[in-house]
């Protein structure tokens, strides 16, 4: 194998990789909020003073599904381009909000509730997690990984391989 | 495109009903309501108004909520009803005790004056290795009898009724403190409890209801 067959290998093992942490971290996160009365989650982002009150029934009700149905499209690679910019921009825009509310030392939880009950990440810990979620998003839009993912059963309207 | 569209409803269908299925499976099996216990009521038991609050007495946000349940009670004399129940939380190391001592003031009918000592001094004791000495001040400031509150420190029907509080909140799905139902709806926090909690108690009381102006 050459080095340029071994690169392309090692990139399309971390694109996998990257899909199934993603999708896998935007799966649980969206469900464990789902399993809870919704109203937990609005107590959390009631926390946060940089989010408009009005804007907490909404966001409540919608960014679990969100998570939820991003990482099962990405876990099974269904519009895998369009689901890592959903799950990229996401996990940018929680980033955003946890920088901005540590630097501006404004409202913040205990812990971000990111994950529900289930697991309670510090904010710092968060705060890399979704770094990494958006970084992984940009990453497979750009190496979408086409293993085991059902976009490799539909024609790419564009006429690539997937 | 026609066959991508179908799929990916078919997944969102299928994902959506995984959930509603989860959720079904996954809701905790319900415990009847507790008895009351008297000693642990804030206002007239008729009021319109009811609100029950699961808190813990190591956590700030708990501290916080409290100035928010006065300022109602203020606001809306005889109209609210307040019950508390004990949820200490897991991760806070001195709660047990605090809700032990709290139980046991309760006891001797002086619940609201120890819970007002323990969230009013919270950021003393919840810094120390071991608060007893502290909760016994209390315990004396306020006159209690000290040979009946060290026997019910011992007693294992205390320690059950606090823990059936916790369990009563946990098949309700509370897991964060505080909590508050207001007439069965649910409030997390100070400031749900100050802008929803109290956008819904003026429309159960009948709106325009002007609240009571604290002087």
């Amino acid at each position: 194998m050459n080095l340029s067959n071994q690169n392309k290998w090692i990139a399309a093992g971390l694109s996998c990789a990257l899909r199934i942490f993603t999708g896998g971290t935007f799966v649980f996160s969206g469900l464990v909020k789902l399993l809870e009365p919704y109203e937990n989650f609005r107590g959390i982002l009631a926390q946060y003073e940089l989010i408009p009150h009005f804007l907490n029934p909404i966001l409540a009700h919608s960014i679990p599904w969100l998570e939820f149905l991003t990482g099962v499209f990405l876990i099974l690679g269904f519009s895998t381009g369009l689901a890592a910019s959903l799950a990229g921009g996401l996990a940018a825009g929680f980033a955003l909000l946890l920088a901005v509310s540590m630097l501006m030392k404004a409202g913040l939880p205990a812990h971000c509730g990111c994950f529900g009950q289930a697991l309670a990440l510090s904010l710092k810990q968060m705060l890399v997690l979704d770094l990494v979620n958006a970084l992984s998003g940009l990453y497979l839009v750009l190496k979408p990984c086409k293993a085991l993912a059902l976009d490799r059963f539909f024609p790419d309207p564009k006429g690539g391989e997937n | 495109m026609f066959k991508r569209i179908i799929t990916g409803l078919l997944i969102v269908a299928l994902s959506v009903g995984a959930v509603f299925a989860l959720r079904h499976l996954k809701r905790p099996a319900k415990i009847a309501a507790l008895p009351l216990s008297l000693e642990k009521m804030k206002g007239p038991v008729d009021a319109l108004v009811k609100i029950e609050v699961f808190s813990d007495f190591e956590c700030p946000a708990c501290r916080a909520a409290v100035a928010e349940e006065q300022k109602l009670l203020t606001q809306y004399p005889g109209k609210i009803r307040i019950v508390y129940y004990h949820f200490p939380l897991s991760a806070h190391r001195l709660s047990p005790l605090a809700h032990l001592c709290a139980e046991c003031a309760a006891r001797q009918n002086r619940f609201w004056t120890f819970h007002d000592k323990l969230y009013g001094e919270q950021s003393h004791w919840a810094i120390l290795a071991n608060p007893l000495e502290v909760f016994l001040r209390f315990v004396r400031d306020e006159g209690l009898d000290l040979n009946l509150f060290s026997a019910c420190l011992r007693d294992e029907a205390v320690r059950k009724r606090i823990m059936d509080e916790k369990q009563y909140g946990t098949s309700l799905q509370v897991n964060s403190t505080p909590t508050f139902f207001i007439n069965g709806e649910r409030f997390i926090g100070s400031l749900e409890l100050n802008q929803g909690g109290t956008a819904l108690i003026r429309k159960i009381l009948g709106d325009p209801v002007e609240p009571v102006k604290p002087e």
